[in-house]
């Protein structure tokens, strides 16, 4: 096949009608998204402030130099870290888990899945409403749970050293549901010839989901940990209607602080070089996803 | 095996779903009852059965603090960008799946990693650019954005549909003297048309949600629910009834779409990537 500059015109050419339908989402992109990164990357490198600076100038890497000096933007990095690899790991487990367990009760399973997958579609602004609620100190139901059973009460979230741990368990709560929906389905086909055959040949229960489930879930739990990563580790709106960051900045995200730092601080420069760094963890993360999704894509 | 143990164990396994299923739906339970509670026993939790059903909450919020205003602006900003990103979405999948090759995989790919971007990272330079064009604190400027943002989600998502859809039918329709846009539009778009449907809800759920953006760049103007209702947390402390009677008229409307879609939910939720 000939390749260069003729032959992409006469690619362009042969299939405008396909590429005409792709152009515009292509344009909105580039025009919304993309334009804007390139803007802030521009900015990242310059002393912009919001509420203006008289003589703006070209400050090199200097903001981003100075981050990694920044005790808040690591702590914030850190707080990051924790959240993201606590609460998937944690909503992976628990997920799987139910998935089997609805799996294991046939079609009642069916059923009861509806209700599980309630916490998924509120809204996480309502989500982190409702577990300022759970967690209140005076009138909060984990609370009065506790002091039915003699138990002291718990100041959760104003608890530094535990609080970002009570904030992954709200989204333990909310996102399980997630992988126990995605995996729940591939359970459907999963091969119950092997299952019996594993079963007759007398395999316990841990070998058979060690060597059969386990695998044949591999490509939708891999789905699911992305997925949950890309979301994880962009976490504000619980943690705006539930902490504000507090205690200090013991639960303040990385896209908390860079909220804080753009829009409360007005140090667009420094907050854009914070965004940069975060977009570059984001970008290395879903290049493994996609690479991963387009896999599967070969095989159907 | 044996089978008593076996039925003892499923039940032993369905009391523990069981168990599961209440500690996931109590918070929302909750919530929703302090929305019902007359104001007094609302603001002390409300963790109690012990009240008379009373709408006043409600009407609280609706009346007196003119909640319908941020339902009208969520309203206008999640329905017309849902529509331009259904629209855009279809067109751009139809390409993408009806002609594949090294060029449109790759660009297909690029278009899902917008999705991938952090918001925040996006939503700094959209403010600063929305000021310089005066686009901020307006409909058309949230449209835009929330099109931008969704639109990489639809294509996936429609993607997963359109495969499903045989190419042969729209050559079929060409070789019948249809002309390609004919095909598009009286062939598979009416077969597309239930995928179609439930990507509009899904995006529309996930639009009607989002917190950040509408934090940055909404105003007096165009103020989203979400936003709205976040602003009931402010340093003279919580008012628990409305809150929950405003959180509860939001997210009632959601459940209603979301379970409507329950058979779809899998193609939006992982980017069409797994199909049931």
């Amino acid at each position: 096949m000939k390749r260069g500059p003729s032959a992409i015109a006469d690619d362009l050419r042969k299939n405008r009608w396909y590429y005409g339908l792709i152009a515009p989402t292509i344009v909105i992109l580039l025009l919304i998204n993309i334009y804007p990164l390139l803007y802030s990357v521009y900015v990242s490198l310059t002393n912009y402030k919001l509420t203006g600076v008289k003589n703006l100038k070209f400050v090199g890497l200097k903001n981003y130099i100075d981050l990694f000096g920044n005790v808040d933007f690591l702590t914030s990095m850190r707080n990051t870290l924790i959240f993201v690899v606590c609460a998937v790991s944690s909503e992976l487990v628990v997920g799987l888990a139910l998935a089997l367990l609805l799996y294991r009760l046939g079609p009642l399973g069916n059923t009861m899945l509806s209700f599980f997958l309630l916490p998924m579609m509120l809204t996480p602004v309502i989500v982190g409403i409702m577990w300022r609620f759970m967690y209140n100190y005076d009138f909060g139901m984990i609370n009065f749970f506790l002091s039915k059973l003699g138990i002291e009460r718990v100041a959760f979230l104003s608890d530094s050293s535990k609080a970002i741990f009570y904030l992954c368990f709200v989204d333990l709560w909310q996102w399980s549901p997630y992988v126990t929906l995605l995996t729940y389905g591939s359970l459907q086909s999963l091969p119950r010839d092997q299952v019996e055959s594993a079963n007759i040949d007398g395999a316990g229960v841990f070998r058979v989901f060690y060597h059969i489930t386990l695998p044949f879930l591999s490509s939708t739990l891999w789905i699911c940990t992305l997925v949950r990563i890309m979301d994880a580790i962009r976490e504000y709106d619980k943690v705006y209607t539930m902490t504000m960051g507090g205690p200090g900045n013991a639960t303040e995200t990385a896209s908390f602080y860079i909220y804080r730092q753009a829009f409360k601080f007005f140090k667009t420069g420094s907050a854009a070089a914070a965004s940069i760094i975060l977009l570059i963890i984001t970008i290395i993360i879903s290049n493994i996803f996609i690479k991963r999704m387009r896999k599967n894509e070969y095989k159907n | 095996m044996n089978t008593r143990i076996r039925k003892r164990n499923t039940v032993l396994w369905f009391i523990l779903t069981l168990v599961l299923m209440l500690f996931t739906i109590a918070p929302v339970v909750w919530f929703m009852m302090v929305s019902i509670q007359p104001p007094d026993v609302a603001r002390s939790g409300g963790l109690t059965f012990d009240f008379t059903p009373t709408f006043e909450n409600y009407i609280n919020v609706f009346g007196k603090m003119n909640y319908l205003v941020f339902f009208k602006n969520s309203a206008i900003i999640c329905f017309s960008s849902t529509l331009l990103v259904v629209l855009l979405g279809s067109l751009a999948a139809f390409g993408f799946t009806r002609k594949k090759n090294r060029f449109t995989a790759n660009l297909s790919s690029w278009v899902l990693s917008n999705k991938m971007f952090p918001p925040i990272a996006v939503v700094i330079p959209i403010y600063l650019m929305m000021t310089k064009v005066k686009l901020l604190d307006t409909f058309a400027g949230m449209m835009l954005v929330y099109t931008a943002a969704n639109v990489p989600y639809a294509v996936w998502m429609l993607m997963s549909f359109f495969d499903d859809i045989p190419i042969a039918l729209d050559e079929a329709a060409t070789v019948d003297g249809c002309s390609k846009p004919q095909a598009l539009w009286h062939i598979v778009m009416p077969l597309a048309s239930p995928g179609i449907l439930s990507t509009g809800i899904f995006i529309f759920v996930l639009t009607w949600s989002e917190f950040l953006m509408a934090l940055l760049l909404t105003g007096t103007n165009t103020k989203t629910l979400p936003v709205a209702i976040a602003a009931f947390i402010n340093d003279r402390g919580i008012e628990w009834g409305p809150m929950s009677a405003a959180g509860t008229s939001l997210i009632v409307p959601l459940a209603v779409l979301f379970y409507s879609i329950k058979k779809y939910l899998v193609r939006g939720l992982a980017f069409g990537a797994v199909k049931e």
